[in-house]
Parts: structure tokens; sequence; C-alpha cells
């Protein structure tokens, strides 16, 4: 089964080749470091979410759908422990720049940028495995 | 329309009478509106009413919707906002107690002189996300900017429901200006 840490260490190999290898696709670099380093986080919150079977809600009160992503960056977020949702914040900010990396050519994408999401999409993974722990309490 | 100009234009007793006789635009209306309801909810929040100027009447504000005021603020401040066609959207579901909370981020931004423009992005939910993009200048540590829009979430969670904001958020920007 494939571990989705490796898009991190991944991008964290691939920005290193940013000055040397593939310097001609500098941003193409950035960006995809960026898109990479969100699913690295995402997807270990949806899987562990799925697979605790944790019941989230994919309306809002006011009978809204949410979108895939932001049932689960909704749930952390909405948490009661403050430190969770620090974590759904954190990941609210990454997945923005995700969607200006993935979809906006005209936004202009950089290597102090890729490097800061990679860096915080780093210290979130690192953060994960203890802020699921407090999902039990909040079911 | 003023004395001066009805003096200009002569002997139209019709003119005279709109002359002397001022009403107000409806720009007018909304900047003293939204200055009556931003006194009262700032008195509501705890802060002072001692920036803003009470002498509007309640009836003014009777009718003149959160979205209303939200609009006005943008114009006001000249918030730039990418994708206006997203706003028409964005705008058309959302509901009035969710812009209230908008509009005092707004007022939170622009009261500690924040750069920012405004981004919507469609999803694949029913409702498009809502991003405040602050500016900041381009040698500022990430660790820095992390903490101001930490804070910005802390402001937000404050006046609402959180699970009644779960579209709006805050990221950032570079810019040298």
């Amino acid at each position: 089964m494939f571990n989705w840490r490796d898009f991190i260490s991944f991008s964290d190999n691939l920005i290193g080749t940013s000055r040397t290898v593939y310097v001609q696709y500098q941003e193409a670099l950035c960006r995809s470091v960026i898109s990479r380093s969100y699913y690295g986080v995402f997807k270990q919150v949806e899987d562990y979410l799925k697979y605790k079977e944790i019941k989230l809600s994919e309306k809002d009160d006011k009978g809204r759908r949410l979108s895939s992503h932001d049932v689960c960056i909704n749930y952390l977020r909405s948490h009661s422990k403050k430190e969770v949702q620090r974590f759904g914040d954190l990941l609210f900010i990454l997945k923005h720049k995700r969607i200006v990396a993935d979809y906006k050519a005209e936004c202009q994408v950089d290597y102090k940028e890729a490097s800061d999401m990679l860096e915080l999409a780093k210290g979130l993974s690192e953060k994960w495995d203890s802020i699921k722990i407090g999902f039990e309490e909040n079911i | 329309m003023s004395n001066l100009s009805f003096e200009i234009q002569g002997s139209s007793l019709d003119i005279c009478q709109k002359s002397t006789c001022f009403l107000p635009s409806k720009q007018d209306k909304l900047r003293g509106a939204s200055k009556y309801i931003y006194s009262i909810e700032e008195g509501l929040l705890g802060h002072s009413f001692s920036n803003y100027e009470v002498s509007i009447t309640t009836n003014r504000v009777n009718g003149f919707s959160p979205l209303e005021e939200f609009r006005y603020l943008i114009k006001e401040y000249a918030i730039e906002i990418v994708d206006e066609k997203l706003l028409e959207k964005f705008t058309s579901k959302i509901y009035q107690d969710e812009l209230k909370v908008i509009v005092l981020i707004i007022k939170e931004l622009k009261k500690n002189n924040h750069n920012f423009h405004i981004e919507l992005y469609e999803t694949d939910g029913d409702i498009e996300s809502f991003y405040f993009v602050l500016h900041f200048p381009a040698s500022m540590p990430f660790d820095d900017i992390k903490k101001k829009l930490l804070e910005l979430y802390d402001f937000a969670r404050r006046y609402h429901e959180n699970k009644n904001l779960w579209f709006v958020g805050f990221s950032y920007k570079r810019r040298d200006v």
C-alpha cells in the first residue's frame, strides 16, 4: 500500500534539485512540490478518518454540500480541541496554495513559497500521529 | 446638488427646490448606515465607539442587509477580488449571519492596516472557498507569517460558530511594495 508520506519525502528530494537538475523547470517543480506536499498530508487525514469510520458531515448545518476536501478539513477545524483546529487551519492554508499551484497559471509560484509549504507539510505530517488521537474524544 | 450649481443654472424653480432640500445620495446613506452598524457591533464586541460618528437614524439602517454592507466595504476599501463572477455565486449562497462575520474580518484587517485581496475558488461542493490573502514583505520568514495567520483564525473563530464558516480561510502572498 502506498505511503502518502512518500509524497513529502519525494518533494523534499525534488526541491533539492531545483537549482541543479531542473533549472529550466523551476516553477513547474515548485508547483509540484506544493501540490504533492498538500496531498502528502491530506491523504493521511482522509484515510485515517475513513479507516476509523468517523462520521463526517457531508453537508453543513444549512444544508449545503461540502467539497470532498472540505468534509475532512471542516471536521478538523470544527474539532473541540484547539490543537486539532490549528492543524485544520494550517491544512486550509496549504490547500489554498495547492489550488494556486495546480490551477492558476496567472499566479507566479516561486521557490520560497514551495519551500514554505514543504516545511509546513513536514511539520503537519509529524504532528499528525499525536493529533489523530484527539479524534476519539470528539466522536 | 449645491447652491453654486443652482446659481449657475439659473431660473428653474424646480431646480431651486431640489437644491435647497439636500437629499443624501445612495452612497451617503450607505456610508452613514455602515458607520452606525459598525458602532453598534463594536459596542457589542467591547470595542470603543469613539472612532465612529453615531449620527444616523435607525430608519436608515432598516433594510440594510449584510450583503449591502459587504459590497459597500469592498467598494469603499477598493478590495481586489480575484474572479468577480464567483463572488456573485458565492454571495447568492451565503447566509446573512455568515456575511456579518466576513464584514467583521474585513474591518479587523483594515483596522490593523493589512494589505490583502480576496480569492474565491470553485469546489466540488455547493459553495466556493473564500480566502483572505494577506500581503507580506518578500523577506518575511514563514514562521512570522504563520503566526499572524493563526491569530486571524482565532479572531474569526471568536465571532462565529466555526462549523458555519468552514469555507473561509486566510492565506498569504509575499509582495514587495
